[in-house]
């Protein structure tokens, strides 16, 4: 859907992106992270054709972007962060006069369906300069919609929003990915990303330092796992049994509960299972405690590593 | 029909649209009208004092002040049309979708000769009404001073996007076009004032100056969208058919280069919101 090849952005003595190779494959959502001026949104809009590329490929649905331009660009649905919007004019003229732009047919009974589903169909008639910031995301995503793209193109789509629209978003979202939209997603809410995505791509300083799916990132990250456990009937002597298993790296205790640090080169729960049985003890509860994004994230940024190479990144 | 067609026709819309629900095209058409007025008042005043008055063509006089207003208008309206756009972010968002830079500046500078046409259509409808309540009749000329403006509103429009193109912000824009038109008036008003001195009181300083003033001035006969509407006010006085056509194509030619300009000027600005 979206390849990029050593893309690069440059202005005057600042690299805002520098050898850029990312892959969105067809059907998938697709997480882009960054810190703040990681050049996140400069990369989208290099996507979009806004912003020129200092040097670079970019390929959307296969093609050059200019080789069938309104082709290309017609078949994509855009959300930024925030909504530009033509405040003097209703929802309804607004929406109406982008599907006059993408060529809509039926535009009625698109725009009827779909701010149905935002539940926006009342204010259809009201000016967009008194929508509040919500409503006004809102109406972003049915604009992005009206078109049936194929590809959908989010830069922040949820910041500045309350809990409710960002359940609201992410479940649109979501519905749009099962209908076999692909989703290219940035954002800063990392736990949101978590959530829906298939995988993950992070920037950091312009350059890509990770790509894969959350489950792959955190095996790359991580040397061991830990695993919590809660167990009764588990004397002294089991506890040195469980701390010389030879895939058990240490064992922190706390009441009744055990912290075992295992070996991240495969799931040894099952294991474990098999041994606190065998001694005799009672398992009462197992836990994986698994790496957040919000993890991999401050990992690999504060750290300034790369997962492609698997060490730090020099300047 | 290309696509890019469509993506003009909706943007037309669009902008005709806000132009109809916004007040500067009435207030254009209602400035035209009264100075028009002005006129005929004083054409009356003429005829009550004199008995008689002998005048070619009397729309004309109030017609040329008339397109002064309209594009005027059309020279403020188009030198804020892009950069207002960029300023509120709605271009950036157009461009999400299938805009593309020529399709854009297209738009609006059809838009643009649309309201001149609207500000025309309503301003020839006060002169029709003055035409009959006065007795001063229509002569030929005045269909030719008519379409002769809609070239010189065409290149107001270009000049005034690429002015747009070049800027982010509204302000911006609209102090560079009266810097750039006191700029125009001012050189005007230098060079008159100098012709007015005599030869003999000239230093040598002054004739060197009057040389570099002339020759700026040539350029500026081509070069400024005010020249044309000088230099048409003047044909359709004179009655001049060479001068009308040379002032006619020049404009056109003008337009098309001003827009080529506009659209390269804002690949090279950019859409975004700064």
């Amino acid at each position: 859907m979206i390849k990029t090849e050593n893309l690069c952005k440059r202005y005057d003595k600042v690299e805002a992106v520098r050898d850029l190779n990312i892959s969105v494959e067809p059907g998938e959502i697709y997480g882009f992270l960054g810190p703040n001026g990681a050049g996140k949104t400069t990369t989208i809009m290099m996507i979009l054709g806004i912003i020129k590329p200092t040097s670079g490929k970019i390929l959307v649905f296969n093609k050059d972007l200019y080789s069938d331009y309104f082709g290309i660009k017609r078949k994509i649905g855009v959300v930024s962060e925030i909504q530009y919007l033509y405040e003097d004019m209703t929802a309804y003229e607004y929406l109406s006069f982008f599907c006059d732009l993408y060529g809509v047919k039926n535009k009625d009974k698109k725009i009827e369906e779909l701010l149905h589903r935002v539940n926006l169909f009342d204010r259809k008639d009201d000016l967009l300069g008194h929508y509040s910031r919500g409503m006004q995301q809102k109406i972003g995503f049915v604009r992005a919609l009206l078109n049936d793209p194929e590809l959908l193109i989010l830069d922040e789509p949820v910041s500045g929003l309350d809990p409710t629209g960002i359940r609201e978003i992410r479940d649109l979202i979501l519905e749009e990915n099962k209908l076999g939209r692909t989703v290219f997603m940035s954002s800063h809410i990392l736990s949101e990303v978590e959530r829906i995505s298939h995988r993950v791509g992070i920037l950091n300083k312009g350059r890509l330092v990770a790509e894969d799916t959350m489950d792959n990132i955190r095996k790359k990250l991580t040397s061991e796992i830990e695993i919590e456990l809660e167990i009764d009937n588990f004397d002294v002597e089991a506890e040195k049994r469980l701390e010389a298993l030879p895939f058990v790296n240490s064992v922190t205790k706390e009441d009744s509960k055990y912290l075992v640090r295992v070996k991240a080169d495969k799931d040894y729960r099952g294991d474990l299972v098999s041994f606190i049985s065998s001694v005799g003890g009672i398992l009462k509860e197992i836990r994986r405690k698994e790496m957040s994004l919000e993890d991999a994230f401050i990992t690999i940024t504060e750290k300034n590593i790369s997962l492609f190479s698997s060490e730090e990144v020099t300047e | 029909m290309s696509y890019r067609w469509v993506v003009i026709r909706s943007i037309i819309k669009r902008e005709a649209r806000s132009s109809f629900f916004g007040l500067g095209l009435y207030i254009a058409s209602t400035i035209a009208c009264f100075v028009s007025a002005f006129i005929f008042n004083s054409y009356i005043n003429t005829v009550e004092g004199n008995n008689i008055m002998v005048m070619a063509s009397p729309l004309n006089t109030p017609l040329f002040y008339a397109v002064i207003v309209a594009t005027l208008y059309t020279a403020i309206s188009s030198s804020t049309a892009l950069s207002r756009e960029k300023d509120k972010g709605t271009l950036e968002v157009l461009f999400y979708g299938p805009v593309d830079h020529l399709s854009v500046i297209l738009a609006k500078f059809f838009e643009d000769i649309i309201s001149f046409l609207i500000i025309m259509f309503l301003v020839t409808l006060y002169f029709v009404y003055a035409a009959i309540a006065t007795n001063l009749g229509f002569s030929i000329s005045y269909l030719y001073a008519v379409i002769l403006s809609i070239f010189i509103a065409g290149s107001m429009s270009s000049f005034g996007l690429w002015l747009s193109s070049l800027t982010a912000r509204i302000r911006t824009s609209v102090l560079l076009l009266i810097v750039i038109m006191g700029g125009l008036l001012g050189l005007q008003f230098l060079q008159n004032y100098i012709l007015t001195l005599k030869p003999e009181n000239l230093s040598l300083s002054m004739v060197y100056v009057m040389g570099i003033l002339s020759n700026v001035l040539r350029i500026i006969r081509w070069a400024s969208p005010f020249s044309y509407l000088m230099n048409g006010i003047n044909a359709v006085a004179l009655g001049s058919v060479s001068m009308y056509i040379e002032n006619m194509l020049g404009a056109l030619v003008y337009t098309i280069i001003l827009l080529i300009l506009s659209v390269y000027t804002l690949k090279w600005k950019g859409v975004r919101k700064l």
